[in-house]
């Protein structure tokens, strides 16, 4: 600010005096040159003033050249002029500095940053364009704290959970509300089969372009959430696209266009030992899962081809028919790199072009398209998205201004399945499942994946009970194709100078294809994925959402100001789905029902797929703003709303919320103009909000069941069955509330940014899901009970280390801890997440939200050393205990931009400091001998540490590999031995940019042209896991859920790089 | 001014929407509870009773050698996690079911509707009591009234089994409404079918006096009337099964027995090993298997019981059978068969009690299920892999109870209690009959067995009288309780609830395999409490494995 009106002064200096004229005329514009319309302008200490016109353009009477002009624009810094200096180019300077930024609240309600008593967090298009993913919330890993973000896997295009200040609720959906263009959009992942099944799913907000995106705000707390209802209460994602801008160009029209290039591989795989092959207790076995076999020799072993086997194969060929050429044959045994050469370097391309244009004096439009091609480093993934947007917006001279957006989105993902796997064989089809353990004898690419008569899987081991990864590839497909259409539509009128109404549609509607195709001929998972499986389900996703509001402005006296918004709205969501899974195929290779001969509508976890949801939402809100002297903020709130997942007894609650702004630092003349403490601003706030749980929850229904059972003489039988979730009519909405207090503050010259804030949410009252004890008769049913308390820290600083005139350096720190504690019933012990019964993540009354349990290893009382059984092995509890807390302590990124001249150099390290995982790929590739962990004289017995039941110590030898595959691979009822501290660092983000001036442009066409090199998770280290398996704990086995913690053999991380070039003109 | 205008809007949308959220309250992906029928819960309630019987017969199954228990020791055989399955079938398949059909059943009159809930529900009371001890029933399935039911005493659910069992008897003879085509056991479309229920209930009150007989001072009394009793006597003479019978529908829906699915698969191999124990009892124990059918001596069931993918050991090795290359365990006693125990060049390839090393690549060498009861290959020496479809394709049954089992249970109380009948004679007609039901088997499921493979009468006299000879000389009641129980034991194939009864009551057979480790511990005498029993009720402690149930009043340690 000072320096700007030095700036000014300078100015003023430096041009003739224009002498006493009683008009002066001027233009407004923005740094970029482009007229700036509405722009007040105001003669200081009076009401005389006036709004630029839609070229920037105004005129105002003055009497006294001398006087000052104040020029305020909304997102801007407010400015003073002297009325007699040039005026012709008066130029504002957007309000990045913070103090006059402008941000969009809920209900799309523009305040002053200043004016907010609750903490936003906003990130950049520049933090989220010309990146090698596509997903947009991948790409907020790290820049918001809070904001906690969790790939579910390596492929492209799979899940992402994205959850904000911890998990509120047991039972219900965490993921955050999406509001794009003002208007709610479905972020749903609608997954069709139990996780186990591993048919991965993407998240529905990858139908977002990340490069269309002009900007995203990320609402943490109640305080900032409480107008947009109960879908607010776990945070709102604001994303504003390039569509919606009402930004006028400086030139007429603007085109942009960019194109990519990236390379996709795989980020980490173990070090596998080369001394060791396939076999049990040394002896050489080719065709075991295990690799605790024979010494590797020079020159190598021999081994039969374990294609020549004398049994036919249970699809009807004989072995020897199918593969003549490998009878009597003999393959060395000898290491291999099977699992380093099955991934391959996926290339990602994507292009944008995007046209930005004046329309009229008044008008804006613009058009983005992007396509994107990216190919994962999994053989069989790939996802494809094209995404079209439209928007403009006029004010017509009627007082009405319409506006508007259209955006279509087609996504087209597959991958092979990845079902889950407990280290010995997976679930179903799975192309991880297999293939991280294969024994390192075992060169999977000289194995022919298929029987050349029939097309069965065909594999080393003699019962042919593992399917060839290669086979899965070329024979599994599973995906989603999604056409969406999406955006809005508003109409505003002015009813006065300071009063507005505004109606706003939105819509969402998309059209979802999922498929999971298998060819006959498999070998894992039952006869419906054996025999060939064609299950498709078309999903219809709708949102309809209708808003008006109103806002009104006062100045109530010289000292306090008014802002009023009130409206209603009404949101009707729709999810339907339907579809048929058919089994047997007839003729391999085809994919179509006709082809196949049973058909039924149970999906592969024998839940249904055809079912329908409709939810009703209707809300009424106000919240109110006094402001005092522009440093002191009071706003109040609350909203009531009505759902139709209660009873009507229960379907209504209103929710208030009331916040505090204070500025120190203006208020007080004595803190003003200090070069220690620039700007603070203190804020407090409580707030609000309620869940009305899933529909349909407060009635019985009967369960029919056609085609249950065919006897012997054909007949057909149907039943009638009682559910086992128990309807509770008394259901009544769950009660959350926040307090939250934070500061803001400019320090050291403007050098250092610091943004702090604690929160307390507790969530009463909780819609649980309980689960019964069958002896009542049903085994699950909503109620409400319990709480979970989250409090945590969000800190981020921002040090601008350098700013010269060729050389900037800015470094980011963001840091999040957030602390969850749940209180239960005493009649409720616990409640299972996710996972699994004997094997999952918990709520237990005291413990942090999601603990892992399973069972364990039995410790002696007394030493607290684990107990050990007559066979040297450990003793397994036989019951559940808590084995670990995935919660990590604290959660930390660094990122420094470092900018000379034209070139910036970007660097985002993320770290995560704890927080327990229960991971089945190390416990895997240890136990089963095949990582350099165990490469050690496997000879040699081994004394598993511990004590007998009388507290001697064990003194039991066993071998090597009953060390490791039977008790210390965790696959034997000792889940605590796979269990690890998830501690991590990252290298999230690197890029190097160049951007040619715009004076060495200025001959050619472009108006801007720069390149950028990138790349993304370009190292970690997670030093808790065994050392040579290199695992990566940035992955869930849950797919999309509130919880995390388990890894089931979901596969390895992908690791992006390559350049972007962008031109405009 | 505003205020109100707000107010009007919002007034006039609300009131629009109200009817709407009315609406949405309606689930509209099923019919209301009201709509319930009599007829479909009855279809509901047998498929629930079916499967109950099956998930409690694997774990019998498994304790008495029948098919592999992995352990290593009975205290890691199972968790409580193991019985959730089982203990939620019962509760919420069978119980919530039959309470819901009872009254709208004896409201339509529909008496042996009503009566074959009954039955079934008490069955599987005494299952239930049998395999956990005390359990939850006077408390339970009142749903929202108490979700946390509290435990009865054991012999106090058997007692209301009982009861249940005489209102069933009862309902048995006021048959108006035939079930017919709903009735999946036996079709009950005359009062033929009512009468085959009405005896059912009866044996099933026999079973449940001869299993407490230990503890009831009153047994021999009560079991001399049932036996004299008209319908008992009938099944005495006749046959009665009780059997729940699969088909061969593959898919939409599966309707085949599910341990045939689990083995006849397409690839990878049977999923079960079969128990040392009992193919040693059939296939060396009295006789010798000879692939050559004339030069056989073993068991005439045995080509029946099992079916052997390989007919001959030249697959075994230590890669592919760890246990060929190991001696028997020192503490077994003499006698105990292990691993091939002298018969792998035939091809019988199962796993030790307790046996929990890795799975070998054996997958087309195991031996499998057969023909009887699980609807599996006849074996005639193929010596080919399992695949789809082999066999009777499925149509196995559930020998819940086979009219052998009531002949076995009257020899076994003519020995213990004295009641009426001579046990040698009852004993005989057990045996034949188990022979006879198992051997007529193949033509119930269409499949025709090549004269040749199937035992003659003479071989099958020969069994008898090897078996009649052993029971001969044997002086002691509890040497004579030993012949009886072998034979018992081999007719139980199929039906591990009996089976694990009948050794926690008599200790027989008492040449059982022990675990390989020596430490392996003793005989499980009651399962563990399941885990969402445990977990999810307030009022439920766990309990220890070797708690006994009410009616074994046996020494702590007695089996292995």
């Amino acid at each position: 600010m000072r320096k700007l009106t030095l700036f000014m002064c300078c100015l003023l200096f430096a041009i003739p005096m224009v002498f006493a004229q009683t008009v002066v005329k001027g233009k407004v514009s923005d740094s970029d040159g482009s007229p700036l319309s509405g722009v007040s302008i105001k003669v200081a200490g009076s009401q005389t003033g006036t709004t630029s016109a839609a070229d920037g353009t105004f005129s105002l009477s003055v009497k006294d050249l001398n006087t000052n002009l104040e020029v305020t624009y909304v997102g801007y810094d407010r400015i003073n002029v002297r009325a007699g200096s040039n005026l012709s180019n008066i130029s504002l300077r957007s309000a990045t500095s913070g103090l006059q930024e402008v941000v969009v609240t809920a209900q799309g309600i523009r305040r002053e940053k200043k004016a907010l008593g609750y903490a936003v967090a906003s990130v950049d298009k520049k933090a989220l364009e010309l990146r090698p993913d596509g997903d947009v919330v991948r790409l907020l890993n790290g820049k918001a704290p809070g904001v906690d973000i969790l790939n579910s896997s390596g492929m492209s295009g799979s899940g992402t959970n994205i959850i904000i200040r911890g998990v509120n609720t047991i039972s219900g959906s965490s993921t955050p509300l999406f509001i794009v263009d003002g208007v709610p959009f479905d972020a749903s992942t609608n997954s069709q089969a139990s996780f186990v099944y591993g048919n991965t799913t993407s998240s529905r907000f990858l139908d977002l372009d990340p490069n269309s995106i002009e900007n995203i705000s990320v609402l943490k707390g109640l305080s900032a959430t409480t107008l947009y209802g109960e879908l607010g209460r776990n945070g709102v994602v604001l994303v504003t696209t390039k569509n919606s801008s009402t930004r006028r160009s400086n030139k007429k029209n603007e085109v942009t266009v960019s194109q990519s290039l990236f390379a996709n591989q795989v980020a980490n795989l173990p070090d596998y030992q080369d001394s060791w092959g396939g076999g049990f207790d040394n002896g050489v076995g080719f065709a075991f899962f295990s690799n605790w076999g024979g010494k590797f020799k020079t020159p190598a072993d021999s081994v039969a081809h374990p294609y020549d086997r004398s049994s036919s194969s249970a699809f009807g060929t004989p072995w020897r028919t199918a593969f003549p050429q490998f009878v009597g044959a003999k393959l060395a045994y000898e290491p291999n790199n099977s699992v380093r050469d099955f991934f391959n370097t996926g290339i990602i391309r994507t292009t944008s072009v995007g046209v930005t244009s004046s329309v009229g004096a008044t008008g804006t439009f613009n058009a983005n398209y992007s396509y994107m091609d990216d190919e994962g480093f999994t053989p069989g993934n790939r996802l494809i998205k094209n995404t079209f947007g439209l928007g403009g917006n006029a004010k017509l001279s009627n007082k009405f201004t319409v506006g508007g957006t259209f955006n279509y989105a087609i996504t087209d993902f597959k991958s092979p399945p990845t079902s889950t796997s407990f280290g010995s064989n997976p679930s179903a089809s799975s192309v991880f499942g297999n293939l991280i353990y294969t024994p390192r004898a075992v060169d999977l690419f000289k194995l022919p994946y298929e029987n050349p008569l029939d097309k069965s899987s065909t594999y080393y081991r003699g019962g042919n009970d593992i399917q060839h990864p290669i086979w899965t590839v070329k024979n599994s497909f599973t995906g989603q194709k999604i056409n969406r259409i999406f955006g809005n539509m508003s109409l505003k009128y002015d009813i006065a100078k300071d009063w507005n109404l505004l109606y706003r549609v939105g819509y969402d509607q998309y059209s979802d294809y999922n498929y999971y195709n298998q060819n006959k001929g498999g070998v894992v998972g039952g006869a419906d994925f054996q025999l060939g499986m064609h299950r498709t389900v078309n999903g219809y996703n709708s949102i309809w959402d209708h808003s008006l509001l109103t806002a009104y402005q006062t100045d109530i006296n010289k000292d306090f100001r008014l802002n009023i918004d009130a409206g209603v709205n009404s949101q009707e969501r729709l999810y339907e789905q339907n579809g048929m899974r058919s089994t047997q195929q007839l003729v391999y290779g085809l994919f179509d029902h006709d082809n196949y001969i049973n058909h039924d509508n149970f999906n592969e976890g024998g839940g249904r797929i055809d079912f329908k949801s409709r939810t009703l939402s209707l809300g009424a809100f106000a919240q109110g703003l006094l402001s005092y002297k522009e440093y002191a903020y009071l706003t109040v709130g609350g909203r009531n709303s009505w759902s139709s997942n209660l009873e009507q007894a229960n379907r209504s609650i209103f929710y208030p919320s009331a916040s505090l702004s204070f500025l120190p630092t203006s208020a007080f003349a004595g803190l003003q103009n200090s070069r220690i403490l620039n700007y603070l601003k203190l804020r407090a706030g409580f707030s609000t909000s309620a869940n009305f749980g899933f529909p349909y929850n407060t009635r019985n229904i009967l369960n029919i069941n056609t085609n249950v059972f065919v006897d012997r003489m054909n007949t057909v039988f149907n039943s009638n069955s009682i559910g086992n979730r128990l309807a509770n009519p008394n259901l009544s909405p769950e009660l959350q509330q926040e307090f939250e207090v934070g500061f803001e503050g400019r320090l050291l010259n403007n050098r250092l940014n610091v943004d702090f804030t604690y929160y307390n949410r507790n969530s009463k009252d909780q819609i649980l899901d309980r689960e019964l004890d069958p002896s009542s008769g049903f085994t699950v049913t909503s109620i409400n009970a319990g709480s979970v308390s989250n409090k945590g820290i969000e800190l981020q600083l921002t040090y601008n280390i350098i700013r010269n005139k060729n050389w900037t350096w800015d470094f980011t720190t963001n840091y999040f801890q957030n602390r969850s504690k749940v209180t239960l019933p005493s009649d409720v012990k616990q409640i299972v997440i996710d996972g699994f019964t004997n094997e999952g993540l918990f709520a237990i009354n005291g413990q942090p939200l999601g603990v892992i349990q399973a069972s364990y290893t039995k410790k002696d009382p007394k030493t607290g050393l684990r107990l050990t059984d007559g066979l040297g092995s450990y003793v397994s509890s036989n019951e559940i205990g808590i084995v670990g807390d995935p919660t990590p302590d604290f959660k930390m990124s660094g990122i420094s931009t470092l900018g000379y001249k034209g070139f910036s150099f970007r660097m985002q390290w993320d770290y995560t400091q704890g927080g327990d995982m229960l991971a089945y790929t190390p416990g895997t590739v240890v136990g089963r001998g095949l990582t350099k962990d165990t490469d050690f004289d496997r000879f040699l017995p081994l004394i598993l540490p511990g004590v007998k039941a009388d507290g001697t110590p064990n003194d039991v030898q066993v071998s090597a590999s009953y060390a490791y595959f039977n008790v210390l691979s965790g696959f034997f009822g000792m889940q605590d031995l796979i269990v690890y501290d998830a501690t991590q660092i990252r290298l999230r983000e690197a890029s190097l940019s160049y951007a040619v001036p715009t004076a060495k442009l200025s001959k050619t066409p472009f108006g801007a042209l720069s390149v950028t090199f990138s790349g993304q998770n370009l190292f970690y280290n997670a030093p808790n896991f065994p050392k040579y398996v290199n695992f990566d704990p940035e992955t869930s086995s849950l797919g999309v859920s509130n919880v995390r913690g388990l890894e089931y053999l979901s596969g390895p991380t992908s690791k992006r790089y390559g350049v972007s070039v962008r031109v405009s003109f | 001014m505003k205020k109100i205008f707000i107010l009007v809007l919002s007034v006039s949308l609300l009131g629009s929407c109200t009817k709407k959220l009315d609406e949405l309250l309606v689930n509209p992906n099923g019919p209301t509870p009201e709509s319930a029928n009599a007829d479909l819960y009855l279809t509901q309630l047998q498929l629930n009773f079916a499967s109950f019987f099956s998930g409690a017969s694997s774990f019998g199954m498994e304790l008495t050698r029948q098919t592999v228990m992995y352990g290593p020791t009975y205290q890691a055989a199972y968790s409580p996690q193991s019985f959730d399955g089982v203990w939620s079938t019962a509760y919420t398949g069978v119980f919530k079911h039959a309470n819901a059909l009872i009254p709208v059943a004896e409201a339509e009159k529909k008496w042996i509707a009503a009566g074959m809930a009954k039955t079934m529900k008490a069955y599987t009371l005494i299952t239930l009591v049998d395999m956990f001890g005390d359990i939850p029933y006077s408390t339970a399935n009142l749903g929202s009234a108490n979700t946390n039911p509290t435990i009865d005493k054991g012999a106090d659910v058997y007692a209301a089994a009982v009861a249940l069992l005489d209102a069933a008897i009862a309902d048995f003879g006021k048959s108006t409404a035939f079930p017919g085509n709903q009735d999946m056991f036996f079709g009950a479309a005359d009062a033929a079918g009512a009468t085959k229920w009405k005896r059912v209930a009866k044996l099933f009150k026999l079973r449940a006096l001869n299993n407490t007989r230990l503890v009831d001072a009153g047994a021999k009394g009560k079991i001399d009337a049932l036996l004299a009793d008209a319908d008992v006597v009938a099944t005495l003479t006749g046959t009665n099964d009780f059997e729940f019978k699969y088909s061969t529908k593959q898919a939409n829906p599966n309707s085949r027995h599910p341990r045939y699915n689990g083995n006849y698969v397409a690839a990878g191999g049977p999923g079960d090993y079969m128990g040392v124990y009992l193919m040693w009892s059939l296939a060396a124990d009295k006789g010798t298997f000879n692939n050559q059918e004339a030069r056989n001596t073993s068991d005439p069931r045995t080509r029946y019981y099992f079916y052997r993918q390989t007919t001959d050991n030249a697959a075994v090795s230590s890669n592919s059978l760890s246990c060929s290359t190991f001696p028997v365990p020192s503490h077994y006693t003499t006698g105990m068969p292990f691993c091939q125990f002298g018969l792998g060049a035939q091809g019988f390839w199962g796993r030790n009690h307790g046996d929990n090393s890795g799975t070998p690549p054996d997958g087309p060498y195991r031996t499998t299920v057969g023909i009887y009861p699980f609807g599996g290959d006849f074996d005639v020496n193929q010596g080919a892999p399992v695949g789809l479809n082999k066999g009777a394709q499925g149509a196995g049954v559930q020998p819940i109870w086979q009219s052998a089992f009531t002949y076995f249970v009257a020899a076994e109380a003519a020995v213990a209690l004295g009641t009426a009948g001579n046990p040698r004679a009852l004993l005989e007609s057990a045996i034949r009959a188990s022979i006879a039901k198992v051997l007529g088997f193949p033509s119930t499921v269409n499949v025709a067995v090549i004269a040749a493979a199937v035992p003659s009468a003479a071989r099958i006299t020969a069994y008898v009288n090897l078996v009649l000879a052993r029971y001969d000389k044997a002086t002691t009641v509890a040497a004579k309780m030993e012949v009886i129980q072998q034979e018992y034991y081999i007719s139980l194939w199929g039906n591990g609830v009996d089976a694990f009864n009948n050794y926690r009551r008599t200790g027989k057979p008492g040449g059982m395999s022990y675990t390989v480790a020596q430490a392996g511990g003793n005989m499980i005498r009651s399962h563990y409490y399941p885990s969402v029993l445990v977990n999810l009720n307030t009022n439920i402690t766990q309990k220890t494995i070797d708690k006994q149930v009410f009616w074994d009043n046996n020494p702590a340690g007695f089996i292995k």
